[in-house]
């Protein structure tokens, strides 16, 4: 009564809604990078939004179910196979007992949500099963899946006929604007280093990942002040660091920091953020109150 | 005492005075234990931090001018000085070979190894706040002798347990973070486990006491 881990993939996890209520000891929220994907896919199977699912990064997975269950896959497209036949996104799709899913190379995005009715059962650490690898909690052992991992399945009745439940794909983003509020250190920027921040494209770094999203480009220029007495962090946090450059704060973010917050995302921009792949392109745009 | 401004779309910041400080630090806690008991319907999260309170929640059942109004009609008590004296000691070693800009620190501030060990042990250090990481507690009371900038460009990986300062102020690594201080030695003991997520208390205060490779390595296997 499970789902079998045949192959990995290169970052999959167990993720929910976040790890709320314990950032004051220091953990992070941890939980969903693209939470709109996740959410869909929950609500595509009946799911309360924050239930528990599978999240892949860039390079999919392949299961083995043990049980027929209906499922939802939304967020990045990865090319999901039944066996051998294709699984549309988007969409909740009966799966046999015995069938094997393959999730290859994402083409479009990075993080994929797998979500299934009745929901995995896993242990929840501090009332969260999101899993944070830096610290080893929540998830399977605190750990991303691995091979032979046997995610256990909430028992529910399933209906056959699952030809409803479907939604129409989120467009892929041809304007790559982020749109973002002022951040509380705003103001401690030159009038130069605002024009600037907002005239320049950024470039995806290599090294982003869950904590955060690493900006390249043209280096603020910075006045004096270029830290603060640390201070709290929420997703979508962009600090400047000393070097001019940006850092967005993602999902697994450090609670407190001491870099200048220049701007926050808002909830809508982290979720395409995290759906843009290394070398992508943004902006940023000061939403207007 | 403090302002209240937007942070983001689901959080908002009560700023304190730009300090690091005993006055704005009781200030800070007495708001976040007053505010925390109130179960504010739609509020999730609070961060404390030296001279700052993050306030998270749910932008669907409570927004940022409700809550302000709540924040500013409360009338919390903050205490002259800390009743909590909880001093917890913690072994650290100061080795080349964990306190990696050991060498960059003594030629920034003119001081020896051993001046640097002397002065960063010499007295227990206030827990200011937790954060940044499971475990991590910010130190107040570093000697100005060992204020140093953090680094231009964080590096990807700092190990578990590494000592490090930034500005006015000294910590430790918890966990295998990426990281921004100058790190000056390690600690073998496990800040963070499942079963004991912080090994101190916001009010709390550490002791460093410095030991030799020797001892660092009889610790860790323990």
């Amino acid at each position: 009564m499970s789902l079998e881990v045949l192959k990995p993939g290169l970052h999959t996890s167990i993720q929910d809604g976040g790890r709320v209520g314990f950032q004051d000891k220091g953990i992070p929220k941890s939980g969903f990078m693209d939470t709109q994907s996740a959410h869909l896919a929950n609500l595509l199977v009946n799911n309360p939004p924050n239930t528990s699912l599978i999240e892949m990064s860039f390079l999919g997975a392949t299961f083995k179910v043990h049980k027929t269950i209906e499922i939802a896959i939304c967020g990045a497209c990865m090319g999901a196979l039944a066996n051998n036949t294709h699984i549309p996104i988007n969409k909740k799709v009966l799966i046999k007992k015995g069938t094997v899913l393959t999730f290859s190379q994402a083409t479009r995005g990075v993080y994929t949500y797998l979500a299934v009715s009745g929901s995995f059962m896993i242990p929840t650490y501090l009332g969260s099963t999101a899993t944070y690898i830096p610290a080893g909690i929540g998830g399977q052992q605190g750990k991303l899946l691995k091979k032979g991992d046997k995610i256990p399945i909430k028992s529910i009745s399933i209906k056959t006929n699952c030809s409803f439940g479907r939604v129409k794909p989120i467009q892929a983003k041809t304007t790559l604007n982020l749109t973002c509020l002022k951040g509380p250190e705003y103001h401690c920027f030159s009038i130069q280093d605002l024009d600037s921040f907002f005239t320049n494209t950024y470039t995806i770094s290599k090294n982003s990942n869950r904590i955060g999203t690493r900006l390249q480009g043209t280096s603020l220029e910075l006045t004096n002040v270029t830290e603060i007495i640390s201070s709290g962090i929420v997703k979508g946090t962009v600090q400047i660091t000393k070097g001019g450059l940006p850092i967005v704060l993602m999902a697994d973010a450090p609670t407190t920091g001491g870099y200048l917050r220049i701007v926050n995302l808002t909830r809508k921009a982290c979720n395409i953020l995290s759906q843009l792949p290394v070398g992508k392109k943004v902006q940023f745009q000061l939403m207007q109150p | 005492m403090f302002n209240i401004v937007p942070y983001g779309e689901e959080a908002l910041l009560l700023n304190f005075k730009a300090e690091i400080s005993l006055e704005v630090h009781l200030q800070v806690k007495a708001y976040y234990l007053h505010l925390k008991k109130l179960h504010i319907h739609g509020v999730v999260d609070f961060i404390p931090a030296y001279h700052s309170l993050t306030i998270c929640f749910c932008p669907e059942i409570v927004n940022y001018k409700a809550l302000k109004n709540i924040i500013q009609k409360e009338k919390v008590i903050i205490p002259k000085k800390n009743t909590e004296k909880n001093i917890v000691e913690i072994p650290v070693c100061y080795d080349v070979e964990f306190g990696i800009d050991l060498e960059m620190v003594a030629a920034k501030t003119k001081l020896s190894h051993q001046q640097i060990i002397d002065t960063h042990t010499a007295q227990p250090y206030l827990v200011y706040m937790l954060g940044f990481a499971p475990g991590f507690m910010y130190l107040g009371g570093l000697h100005k002798k060992l204020h140093m900038p953090r680094k231009e460009t964080p590096r990807l990986k700092v190990s578990a347990g590494s000592v490090g300062l930034a500005d006015q102020q000294t910590g430790i690594y918890p966990l295998e973070t990426p990281g921004g201080w100058q790190i000056i030695g390690r600690t073998p003991l496990q800040l963070f486990t499942k079963e004991q997520p912080s090994l101190v208390s916001m009010g709390d205060y550490v002791q460093f006491t410095p030991i030799s490779k020797n001892t660092f390595y009889t610790l860790k296997s323990r």
